[in-house]
């Protein structure tokens, strides 16, 4: 199946970097300020190691089968019934992140800012926007990223220069007060996150100047670990490392606190924050809510993943409902329970069918 | 099934029209008097007849009994043969049907004998002095021809006739446009007669390879369209498309240029316009030499232009008649505009409903304070403003221009101070809504400004109802759309994404000149660049030295 539209692989770059960013940017300083606590500055740097070797694994098993999705060749290297099998895996991971960002993202609005609706309305509006974007196929999803991306890039960068006045650096020290056992805990979750940039096996098909992809796809995690490296430091050295581990989202406190004397209009503009979050969520979400049907109609041998698009967005809001019982429970699941999974199918299994193709060289015939 | 045997039941009815309409070919037939319909598919297999008093009465048969259909029978040459002109009386210019044919050719014609010319040709060569002539062999052409306010000129013996230009009715005077108004810059809009159209852009554009093509629409108006592009250009893909497109309309009547362009669109239930529609030949000159092509119809002053985009919709001609700073001024300003009149209201009800705590705390106060009366909430209260708005709006469009200034004044009086002072709205709601409403004229493409009147009400729904997340909603919802849209196949937000850095230097502002060697980079792929590489003016360095 051939989806139509071509992208380039700057366009990729782009995905892998909002989708990453949309959620991280709102855990991973706390969750990793939890074991790390002042060297979280650190863990992010061994984080940024893991993530590269993760995307770089994914793009070279892509970059093998240039005209196919990893759901597509799976059964050929893996053998028929295993690789259906991984393959399943793969589209229920997909799925499986969608719902975790819908449920992710009703918990801040419904904290933050619209207590009293119901979380339904808001998980099935974002559920509807991007099904929207799904029917207007990879092309659309790709430039209303870039606007979107441009945009938030843009907002956190100019969040950090208003607040780079009140870091105070002693926060930082001592260095390595507890060894290096805490900080390579802390490394997991952001190491995990920033191996969601591995959705490139779904995209890489689709990408017109794939010679690049290598390329892009390591300056994505670049990207991503600059801009959490900012997060975190701004988190750590403003609030400190228990205060920041305290809170549910470290970020968001720091965009509250945002304030110019001479501009009140400008005071507590969390709500502008929250506007450019609910785009960047909406990519993620898009992404995987895509990478999901797409694999799926692959998986059924179907035309178009068009016809999936409702179905199994309904699926997943309802996945997504009763998976978590309140925001608690949902933190401790992305802290302890979530990045090990990604990191099982996005590093393991992904590992796992990298070398078999080496095992089996046979399997890229067919694949030119 | 059905469609299957629907096509039979066509062929058949087709089959039995063609049985009674037989091919005439002389006498048989002339007497008939019952009133019919002609097709002009039945009129084009009908020949002239080389006998006269044929020709005639079947086009009398056709014209049946209009009082304005003319028939003028005369001798020429001495009476060596007799000829008849055939026109609608108040459709040519009188004079020069008089002067052109009837005198030039039975007082001043006399043939040159013995020469071995047959009579037609020579009348031809000879006698005829009108400017544009076309010979026609059937029945169709030449029904056409008396339609579209021509002469024609039958000779006894001849199978052909001949078709004179003698066009001559009243036509609105070139005047400035009225939806366009610049304050520097031509001030010469389009009018409603093509062929004026026409010639005001072979004026602009000195260029043979400025390619007109004429089509007809429209079974009943036969209303002329010309498509205009920039040989050399315009990617010829393009202009191949544009004519498929055209191909497939058929319609009884083609009043406006809007007539063609939703059947031209790409998506035809997009809010927002895929085509310029503008009354300034300045413009569409410019448009053509992006590579654009245009879209002339007779009978109505707006003129397409396509493919557009939001970038082309948001420019203006005055943006590059006044200086750079200025352009570029304007043009932020028309941004701005546009987002303002697209989302204020709903921003207003979002916050004043759900995010209090945005505003700084003395607003707040005041806006509590001067909502305190007010029996609505903020999302209804905007939406009766805005349509109370509109229906000004409108009223002030459609009624006589004697009255219009008195309804202007009561509606500002009533929905302006009298609202606020009954306690029906907030003097702030006021602020916002007039605000918006005058934000809505500067987009310089009207359609583009009709397109956020719309939008802004399902945003402000949105916004009455989930707040700020509403509204980012509404606009992620319209930014999908717009990054989705195609106008012929270019992308819609092209220039922005996909990016093309050189088109930046006149989106969000208005680069000099020289800096914008490039045409826009989705169109004219063939011919890129405008002008010579180094422009830009300065003083010329050498001079210093020498003096």
């Amino acid at each position: 199946m051939r989806e139509e539209g071509q992208i380039s692989a700057y366009q990729a770059m782009g995905y892998q970097v909002s989708i990453v960013l949309a959620t991280a940017i709102l855990f991973v300083p706390a969750i990793t300020a939890q074991y790390a606590r002042q060297d979280a500055w650190l863990s992010l740097v061994l984080a940024y190691l893991f993530g590269s070797l993760q995307v770089f694994v994914a793009t070279k098993l892509a970059l093998k089968f240039p005209r196919e999705t990893v759901i597509q060749y799976a059964p050929r290297v893996a053998g028929k019934i295993l690789g259906k099998v991984i393959g399943f895996i793969y589209i229920f991971y997909f799925f499986y992140v969608a719902y975790f960002v819908q449920r992710e993202f009703e918990a801040l609005m419904s904290a933050a800012y619209l207590p009293q609706t119901p979380i339904i309305v808001v998980i099935i509006m974002l559920t509807l926007l991007a099904a929207y974007v799904l029917y207007g196929g990879l092309e659309v999803l790709c430039r209303v990223n870039a606007i979107i991306l441009a945009v938030a890039l843009f907002g956190l960068l100019l969040i950090f220069l208003l607040i780079v006045k009140d870091i105070e650096f002693t926060r930082f020290l001592p260095f390595l007060e507890n060894g290096v056992g805490p900080v390579v805990l802390g490394a997991v979750v952001p190491g995990g996150w920033f191996g969601e940039t591995a959705v490139i096996l779904m995209l890489l098909p689709f990408i017109g100047n794939q010679g690049k992809t290598l390329k892009t796809s390591l300056l994505a995690v670049t990207i991503l670990f600059v801009v959490m490296e900012m997060v975190v430091i701004g988190a750590v050295g403003i609030m400190g490392p228990n205060e920041t581990g305290r809170f549910l989202y470290p970020t968001f406190n720091i965009a509250r606190r945002v304030t110019i004397e001479a501009l009140p209009i400008l005071e507590r503009q969390d709500a502008m924050f929250m506007m450019i979050w609910v785009a960047g969520m909406l990519m993620k979400l898009s992404t995987f809510f895509y990478a999901g049907t797409l694999g799926l109609a692959q998986w059924l041998n179907l035309r178009s993943y068009r016809i999936l698009i409702l179905p199994a967005g309904a699926v997943m809001t309802a996945l997504g409902m009763q998976a978590w019982e309140n925001i608690v429970e949902l933190k401790s699941f992305s802290g302890e329970v979530f990045p090990l999974t990604i990191i099982f199918v996005n590093f393991m299994l992904t590992g796992f069918l990298y070398l078999l193709t080496f095992l089996k060289p046979k399997s890229l015939q067919g694949a030119s | 099934m059905r469609r299957r045997l629907t096509k039979k039941l066509m062929d058949l009815l087709a089959r039995s029209k063609k049985s009674v309409v037989q091919p005439v070919d002389g006498k048989q037939d002339l007497g008939r008097t019952e009133t019919r319909v002609w097709e002009p598919a039945e009129l084009e297999r009908i020949p002239l007849s080389p006998d006269l008093q044929v020709n005639i009465t079947r086009l009398k048969e056709v014209f049946d009994t209009n009082p304005d259909f003319i028939v003028r029978e005369f001798d020429i040459a001495g009476g060596r043969a007799r000829a008849a002109l055939v026109f609608i009386k108040d459709l040519v210019e009188r004079s020069l049907v008089g002067h052109n044919v009837l005198k030039s050719l039975m007082l001043d014609y006399r043939p040159r004998e013995p020469n071995g010319r047959p009579l037609w040709e020579d009348m031809k060569r000879v006698a005829v002095t009108a400017g544009t002539v076309k010979e026609i062999t059937n029945l169709r052409q030449a029904v056409e021809g008396i339609l579209e306010a021509n002469a024609v000129l039958f000779l006894d013996g001849e199978a052909t006739g001949l078709v004179m230009e003698a066009e001559g009715f009243e036509k609105r005077p070139v005047g400035q446009p009225e939806t366009e108004a610049v304050v520097r810059g031509p001030r010469e809009g389009f009018v409603e007669c093509l062929a004026v159209n026409i010639t005001m852009l072979r004026r602009w554009l000195k260029s043979p390879n400025l390619q007109f093509e004429n089509m007809f629409f429209g079974r009943v108006t036969r209303t002329r369209v010309a498509l205009a592009y920039i040989k050399g250009l315009v990617d010829p893909g393009l202009v191949d498309e544009v004519r498929r497109r055209l191909r497939r309309i058929d319609i009884d009547g083609v009043f406006e240029s809007n007539y063609l362009e939703t059947m031209l669109r790409d998506s035809p239930y997009s809010p927002f316009p895929q085509m310029i529609a503008t009354e300034r030949p300045d413009k569409v000159a410019a448009n053509l030499l992006d590579g654009r092509v245009a879209i002339l119809t007779e009978g109505t002053p707006f003129v397409l232009v396509l493919p557009a985009g939001l970038v082309a919709l948001m420019q203006s001609p005055e943006d590059y008649y006044h200086f750079g700073h200025l352009g570029s001024f304007i043009r932020l300003l028309r941004w701005m505009a546009f987002g303002i009149s697209l989302l204020l209201p709903s921003l207003y009800v979002a916050v004043t409903t759900f995010h209090q705590e945005m505003l700084p705390t003395r607003l707040l106060l005041n806006i509590v304070a001067s909502r305190e009366g007010v029996p609505l909430p903020a999302v209804l209260e905007a939406l009766l403003m805005e349509v109370a708005f509109e229906v000004l709006r409108e009223a002030g469009v459609r009624l006589p221009r004697a009255i219009g200034q008195a309804v202007s004044i009561v509606g500002v009086l009533v929905i302006g101070d009298a609202a606020v002072t009954a306690g029906l709205v907030s003097p702030q709601m006021v602020i916002v809504v007039a605000f918006t409403g005058i934000t809505s004229f500067l987009a310089p493409a009207f359609d583009l400004a009709i397109s956020i009147r719309l939008l802004r009400f399902p945003v402000m729904l949105m916004a009455g109802t989930l707040g700020l997340f509403g509204v980012i909603s509404g606009v992620l919802a319209i930014f999908i759309h717009l990054a989705g849209l195609r106008s012929f196949g270019v992308p819609y937000l092209a220039g922005l994404v996909p990016f093309h850095s050189t088109d930046w230097k006149d989106i969000l502002v208005r680069f000099p000149m020289w800096t914008m060697r490039r045409r826009p980079a989705e169109l004219a792929k063939q011919n890129r660049y405008r002008m010579a590489p180094n422009l830009k003016p300065g003083p010329a360095r050498d001079n210093h030295k020498k003096e």
